[in-house]
C-alpha cells in the first residue's frame, strides 16, 4: 500500500508528487510555520518535504500562529490547525 | 512520515478490505461515487479499487475544478489575457486547459503576459509590484479555494490596490451533486464526500443526500486507508439499512465547517443565477461572482468577455466521464489522441482528473486485479 520509492519522505501532497502546482485542485497540504511575517501572514514550508521552498500563507482563518505550528493550507490560505493529538487518536482508531 | 505512513499501512488495508467483503451482499452491484478528484487520484495511485470486491464499483465524480470548467470560460479568460497591458495570472493546470481557440499557454507563446501563480496572494503581490499594469487573477475552485480568493480581495480592498482584478469561476459543491442525483442515467448507492471542501463547509450541507435522496455519505480523507474506511462506512450503512452523513475525516473536518471561512465567502461573493459546468450543463446557483461591494475588482465588469457557450469537441467524452456514466478508457480518444502531454479534454489535464489518473497509473482497460 505504501509507496516504497518515496521512503520516509512520503508525502500526502499529491499535487507536488506530480511536480506541479500545489493549488491545482481542491486538496490542501500540511505546512509548518517558519516565521510570522505580518498581520495574518506567515512564511511556511511543507511538512512533508524537508527544505522545501517557503511560501507566504494567509493565516486569517486560524488566528495567531507561532513558528512550529502545523496548518492545513489550501491556495495560500491556512484553513485549519493540524493537531498531532487528533491525528494520533485517529491513527489509533484505524489501527484498532 | 509521522501521521501519513499510518494511513498507508498494507496490513490495515487488507483488514479493511476483509471488513468490506463481509458487509457486501453477493449478487448485488454497488456503485459508490467519490466526489473529489483528489480521491480519484489516491484510488488509482495506491490501487485501492483492487482491494474491493468485484461487485463494488467506484464512480468518479465532478470534484476536480479544472475538469468542470467549460470551454467558453477558458475563451473568456484568454480574451482578457490578450488585452494589451494585462498581466493574467492563474494556477498551473489552468494554463493547459483548451478553449475553442487554444490554451492560455498558447496565448502566452503568442505574446500575452500569462503567469502561473500558486495562490491569489501571489497575484496580488504581482499587482503591487506593477502598479501601472492591470493584473487579473483567474479564480477557480470549490469552497476550499474560495476563501483564499475572498481574503485576497479583502486584502486588496483594505490596501487600496486599484489594479487587481478577479475573473471569478468559483463553484459550489452541493448544486452539482443535486444535479447528479436528479440525473436519470446514473444510479448510485452512496457517496464518498469531499474531504477538504468539507473543512470549509462542514458535513452539514451534505445532509440533503440521505434526507432527500436516501443515499449514505461518508466524508473521507485522502490517504488509502481513509478511502477504504469510507467505502466500508458507506457499505455498512447500506447493510444495516441506515442512511446518514458519517465523517471519516473528523481529524480535519468539523461538522459545522469553518465559520470564518464561510463568512468571508459570504462577504465577497454572491451566487450567480446559473453557471455552466462541463458535462453537466447549466446548474442553478452553482457559481459565485463578486458581490456588489467588490465590483471594482470584477474583471468581467472591467473587460469585454465574449461570454459565448462553446460545445465540447465531438471526440471528447469528458461530460460522460464527469457524470460517471462511462469510464475514461471507454472514451474514443483516451490514451491515443488525448494524453496528459496533449490533452483534448479537461479530465486529462489535471492530475486529479479521472482520465489523467487512469492514464498515469496504467488503467487502460476493463480488467482489474481483484484481491
Amino acid at each position: 500500500m505504501s509507496d516504497p520509492s518515496r521512503g520516509s519522505a512520503a508525502s500526502s501532497t499529491r499535487c507536488l508528487d506530480e511536480g506541479h502546482c500545489i493549488t491545482c485542485s481542491d486538496e490542501g497540504v500540511a505546512m509548518r510555520v517558519l516565521e510570522v511575517t505580518g498581520a495574518d501572514l506567515a512564511l511556511c514550508s511543507l511538512c512533508s518535504e524537508f527544505g522545501s521552498e517557503p511560501n507566504e500563507v494567509q493565516t486569517d482563518l486560524v488566528g495567531p500562529v507561532e513558528p512550529g505550528d502545523e496548518l492545513l493550507v489550501h491556495a495560500g490560505v491556512a484553513l485549519l490547525r493540524l493537531s498531532p493529538q487528533s491525528l494520533l487518536e485517529v491513527s489509533a482508531e484505524v489501527a484498532g | 512520515m509521522k501521521f501519513v505512513d499510518e494511513y498507508r499501512n498494507a496490513d490495515l488495508g487488507r483488514a479493511l478490505s476483509a471488513q468490506i467483503r463481509a458487509v457486501v451482499e453477493p449478487g448485488r452491484h454497488y456503485k459508490v461515487m467519490e466526489v473529489c478528484g483528489g480521491h480519484t487520484h489516491t484510488i488509482y495511485k495506491y490501487g485501492v479499487d483492487d482491494l474491493l470486491p468485484e461487485n463494488v464499483e467506484l464512480v468518479h465524480g465532478p470534484g476536480c475544478p479544472v475538469c468542470v470548467i467549460p470551454m467558453g470560460r477558458v475563451d473568456d479568460g484568454i480574451a482578457v489575457a490578450k488585452v494589451p497591458g494585462v498581466i493574467f495570472t492563474c494556477f498551473g493546470d489552468m494554463m493547459r486547459v483548451s478553449g475553442s481557440m487554444g490554451t492560455l499557454l498558447e496565448a502566452k507563446a503568442a505574446g500575452a503576459d500569462v503567469r502561473m501563480v500558486y495562490s491569489p496572494l501571489d497575484a496580488l503581490r504581482i499587482a503591487k509590484q506593477n502598479p501601472d499594469r492591470d493584473v487579473v487573477f483567474f479564480a477557480i475552485g470549490f469552497e476550499t479555494t474560495a476563501p483564499s480568493t475572498a481574503l485576497t480581495l479583502m486584502r486588496a480592498k483594505a490596501e487600496g490596490v486599484g489594479n487587481f482584478f478577479c475573473f471569478c469561476n468559483h463553484v459550489t459543491i452541493v448544486p452539482p451533486l443535486r444535479a447528479l442525483l436528479e440525473s436519470p442515467d446514473l444510479r448510485l448507492d452512496g457517496f464518498i464526500g469531499p474531504g477538504h471542501v468539507s473543512t470549509v463547509v462542514g458535513a452539514l450541507p451534505f445532509e440533503f443526500i440521505p434526507k432527500d435522496y436516501g443515499k449514505p455519505v461518508a466524508i473521507s480523507g485522502f490517504e488509502p486507508l481513509d478511502l477504504l474506511q469510507s467505502v466500508y462506512m458507506v457499505l455498512r450503512q447500506l447493510a444495516e439499512g441506515r442512511c446518514e452523513v458519517e465523517n471519516q475525516y473528523a481529524r480535519v473536518v468539523p461538522y459545522g465547517g469553518n465559520e470564518r471561512a464561510l463568512q468571508v465567502i459570504a462577504e465577497v461573493f454572491e451566487l450567480r443565477p446559473h453557471f455552466e459546468w462541463r458535462g453537466l450543463g447549466f446548474i442553478s446557483h452553482s457559481g459565485l461572482k463578486l458581490a456588489q461591494a467588490y465590483a471594482a475588482f470584477d474583471a468581467e465588469l472591467r473587460y469585454e468577455v465574449p461570454g459565448i457557450r462553446v460545445a465540447d469537441p465531438k471526440a471528447c467524452q469528458c461530460g460522460e466521464v464527469l457524470k460517471g456514466v462511462i469510464k475514461p478508457w471507454e472514451c474514443k480518444v483516451f490514451g491515443t489522441a488525448c494524453t496528459p502531454e496533449t490533452p483534448i479534454g479537461t479530465c486529462m489535464v489535471s492530475s486529479e482528473g479521472a482520465c489523467a489518473a487512469y492514464y498515469n497509473y496504467g488503467r487502460f482497460a476493463r480488467e482489474r486485479v481483484v484481491a
